[in-house]
């Protein structure tokens, strides 16, 4: 995985709980899959009907969607469930522009498109902002009349690269699509708003390949062509639009067509049986396909091409790419001259050159709210102004859920144990197998209830690689979130404890992890230890005794140092695993299947104000108050990475 | 490190070779034989060493802890030059290869260069006037880099390599992700412009607009670190 080790995973139980009952149905189709006999390695959970029973597998294909770091998830307080990004959805508030902060109303984005409207401009070349500059100190004219520019802070480039000043500072938008828009030249012809949309390759595909045919065609005159000019490239996207769709409402068969749109018509299975019956039709084919009985289907009408620029047809110059092929060889072109993919990426598809890109307006931004997906209940709403970074509602998972740290505890060479023990912290990077590595896991509560915590956690690892996990202490209690002073005024004497006990996992001369016992505590956090025994890796043995013969070869290292054939042994590792040498590929070490993660199964109770009825059981006793709250999810600590050398 | 420690005198005394020559200073690192013009502001911490003779143009701004090492070659620093913080001049050379002066390599920076803070310029970079070395840029041995040119920010010149006048290196790093670009000059004309029949400016109008301003950061920059500048603040 992507943090580095050691982290903490939690398993939205989205995952496990679908909603919609046809999830399920479809989960179970899922299974019938995973149970055919060419995959056997997929450990296949067998009984969907005892999911609890389940023990959550960190490796298996689905936990890769329900596994997220503690900070993104959401709680939502109404279905008291931890909430993923899958199980929410999300609310535009508001766009604004992230360089002037102005919002702009969703009616306009749509008709206008998502980008600023005003003087925020990013450099075509280096996607720097833009600044827009005067010239009235070079120019002349004093009092802030001179011509106004645009220049890019960090490369230079400014509007009189491509020839342009502006009269005014403001809406600088409107002045450069006026410019761009009214009168043009017919090559290099493009607008502000052809910001390449999606849809906007329609038209340069569609005027590459003008059938020859179809232009001595019907109606095409070259007194109509005259007329209307050549468009500019929204225009005649829009023409072209137009044409196609009046074209497929001419040519559909069935007049209920759902055609009001260009998708409908395409994507519908009406579609298909039209170009199905384009090859079913012809004699030839239709015997091929069994198709003799069949009486032959009138003809479906056939679709013409756009014949005349009023329809969006541009055909363009004969000798237009021998000119760009020359420019581009040119002297005064070169390799600089030309406009990189990246720059073309948000241009005018006619832009080839860096003279013909245009500054880009900025990409507005949203704020969005977010709602859970079965109970409607807003988790996150922001702030309306684009200024203001608060939230109204903000209901993160961490103040409900204990916050999970790990961290090795480094066993003390006083402590009792033999001498050879390293005492430096474990290298999580290359853990030696069949050693046992004790972790000290943190939860830190962020409610103001106390929380009893139970810990539980498969004895072996599931997967190929089996590490062996105890729990010392898997039921403790944590404390509650109280006042920060709360610790130090209740009593002298436990601060001082707390202190020394919390910097003892550096160098705790007299702590021993014990069963049973809880390691640490404070005022809302509590310690437990962890003890691994990591599993070897199944092409581990072949590995070591690579290894070994290299160490005999070498003559130097002894296999009593443990530190320093870790280095050696990650080498041979990654060379046998990853080069495919291993013929067997279940001998073969798959991707990450060497990191040791260890699921464990937290269940959380704690009593909570009931505050539903908080009116109505003002005098009642103390138990209508409190409501017993319970939570259980999984979660996944990623230890760190099992080496394939043995540890001596 | 503190200004109200550092002594007042910031600026060498306006007669020439105004540091010891290396010959007769018995220390490892010896201070190079600098003349500047009287006009010059060379802050107090900088690094001036070397065994070969540097020369600090008029009006030059030498920003404390900048680094000017002449050990291969001599370093000639033309007028009205910003040397910002702790931009480093010419390489620190180890203490055996200072008698290899058979082959030196000089620095020449010309009139109205910008070099950013931390920005390296190695020994035989040969920078033309009103060029912009930005901040953690690099000029590799023996470069030349254009009249009016920049490097951006980070980017680094490869050894060898001649940057032609209007140049601007920009984008990460060296290699691939490197490019370059040409500065306007003259009056550009595109689709946009020629439909408008725009007259349009000529490019250099911006080059001017920023030496001008180059100009005023300068005589700022000299009230700031000048003589007097750090015991005025206090």
């Amino acid at each position: 995985m992507s943090r580095p080790f050691p982290y903490a995973y939690i398993s939205c139980p989205c995952a496990d709980t679908p909603v919609p009952d046809p999830a399920r149905k479809r989960r179970s189709k899922e299974t019938s899959h995973k149970t055919n006999p060419e995959d056997p390695n997929v450990p296949v959970p067998e009984d969907y009907d005892f999911e609890d029973e389940r023990t959550f597998d960190p490796r298996s294909p689905r936990s890769n969607f329900s596994l997220y770091p503690p900070e993104q998830l959401l709680y939502c307080e109404d279905c008291h469930q931890i909430k993923c990004p899958r199980c929410i959805t999300e609310e535009i508030v508001c766009w604004f522009c992230p360089n002037c902060l102005f919002e702009t109303p969703s009616s306009m984005v749509r008709s206008e498109g998502n980008r600023c409207a005003r003087n925020c401009f990013n450099c075509p070349i280096c996607t720097a902002p833009l600044a827009v500059t005067t010239l009235e100190n070079v120019t002349g004219g004093g009092s802030q009349q001179g011509p106004w520019v645009l220049s890019c802070g960090y490369c230079m480039w400014t509007t009189l690269d491509i020839g342009v000043k502006f009269d005014k500072p403001t809406n600088i938008r409107t002045q450069l699509s006026k410019m761009t828009d009214s009168s043009r030249g017919r090559q290099m012809s493009k607008t502000f708003s052809d910001l390449k949309s999606p849809l906007s390759t329609y038209s340069s595909i569609d005027d590459q390949f003008p059938s020859p045919n179809e232009i001595r065609g019907d109606e095409a005159s070259p007194i109509n062509e005259q007329l209307s000019g050549p468009l500019n490239p929204e225009a005649r996207f829009q023409a072209l639009k137009g044409f196609y769709k009046s074209q497929i409402a001419s040519t559909s068969s069935s007049p209920n067509d759902p055609l009001a749109d260009f998708g409908a018509g395409f994507s519908s299975p009406g579609a298909l049986n039209r170009i199905m019956s384009l090859y079913t039709s012809s004699s030839r084919l239709g015997s091929l396909y069994g198709g003799t009985s069949k009486k032959p289907k009138s003809k479906p009408p056939v679709m013409r091409e756009a014949l005349t620029a009023s329809e969006g047809l541009r055909v363009p110059a004969p000798d237009a790419e021998n000119a760009l092929i020359r420019r581009m060889a040119s002297d005064d072109c070169g390799w600089d001259g030309m406009a990189s993919l990246e720059q073309r990426t948000f241009q005018s598809p006619d832009a080839r050159f860096v003279e013909d890109l245009l500054p880009l307006p900025v990409l507005l931004r949203t704020k969005r709210s977010k709602r859970c997906k079965s109970c409607k209940h807003i988790l996150v709403k922001p702030e309306f102004k684009p200024q203001s970074t608060r939230f109204r509602i903000r209901l993160i998972a961490l103040s409900y859920i204990p916050l999970p740290t790990l961290k090795p505890l480094v066993p003390s060479p006083f402590a009792g144990l033999p001498s050879t023990t390293p005492t430096t912290a474990p290298n999580l990077d290359s853990l030696s197998p069949l050693r046992t590595v004790q972790f000290l896991l943190t939860l830190k509560n962020h409610m103001f209830d106390p929380v009893r915590v139970t810990l539980a956690t498969p004895s072996v690892t599931p997967g190929r690689v089996a590490s062996k996990v105890t729990i010392l202490c898997p039921q403790f209690d944590i404390g509650a979130n109280s006042d920060v002073w709360d610790e130090a005024l209740q009593g002298s004497a436990a601060p001082g404890d707390a202190r020394a006990s919390r910097s003892g996992t550096l160098g705790s001369t007299e702590k021993v992890a014990e069963a049973g016992k809880v390691w640490d505590k404070g005022r809302n956090w509590t310690t437990v230890v962890l003890e691994v025994v990591p599993g070897s890796l199944p092409g581990g043995g072949g590995v070591t005794r690579r290894g070994r013969m290299k160490q005999h070869d070498d003559g130097s290292n002894d296999d009593d140092d443990n530190d320093d054939s870790d280095a050696d042994s990650d080498a041979n590792a990654n060379a046998l695993d990853w080069s495919g040498q291993t013929k067997d590929p279940n001998q073969r070490l798959q991707p990450d299947e060497d990191v040791l993660e260890i699921p464990v199964f937290v269940r959380m109770e704690w009593d909570s104000e009931n505050q539903i009825d908080q009116e109505q059981s003002v005098g009642k006793g103390q138990n209508s108050d409190t409501v017993k709250r319970e939570l259980a999810y999984w979660m996944v600590l990623g230890v760190g990475r099992i080496s394939s050398e043995m540890g001596f | 490190m503190d200004p109200r420690q550092s002594q007042v005198h910031l600026k060498p005394p306006a007669h020439a070779p105004a540091r010891p020559s290396p010959s007769t200073s018995p220390t490892p690192t010896p201070r190079a034989p600098v003349t500047a013009h009287p006009s010059a502001t060379i802050a107090d911490t900088v690094i001036l060493h070397g065994t070969h003779p540097i020369a600090i143009g008029a009006g030059t701004i030498v920003h404390p802890r900048a680094k000017i090492y002449s050990y291969e070659g001599p370093i000639v620093i033309g007028e009205n030059c910003i040397i910002s913080e702790k931009s480093s001049i010419g390489s620190a050379g180890v203490a055996g290869e200072r008698s290899r002066t058979v082959d030196a390599l000089p620095i020449r920076i010309l009139a109205c260069v910008t070099i950013g803070p931390l920005a390296t310029v190695l020994p035989g970079a040969h920078v033309h006037s009103a060029v912009t070395v930005e901040a953690l840029a690099t000029v590799s041995r023996r470069v030349s880099i254009g009249a009016h040119s920049k490097v951006c920010a980070g980017c680094e010149v490869a050894e060898n390599v001649r940057i032609r006048d209007w140049t601007v290196v920009w984008g990460s790093g060296a290699g691939f992700g490197q490019r370059r670009r040409t500065r306007a000059t003259e009056k550009m004309s595109s689709a946009t412009a020629v439909t408008q029949g725009i007259q349009a400016l000529e490019g250099r109008v911006i080059e001017d607009a920023r030496l001008m301003v180059l100009q005023k950061e300068r005589e700022a920059l000299v009230r700031l670190i000048g003589p007097g500048g750090g015991g005025r603040r206090r």
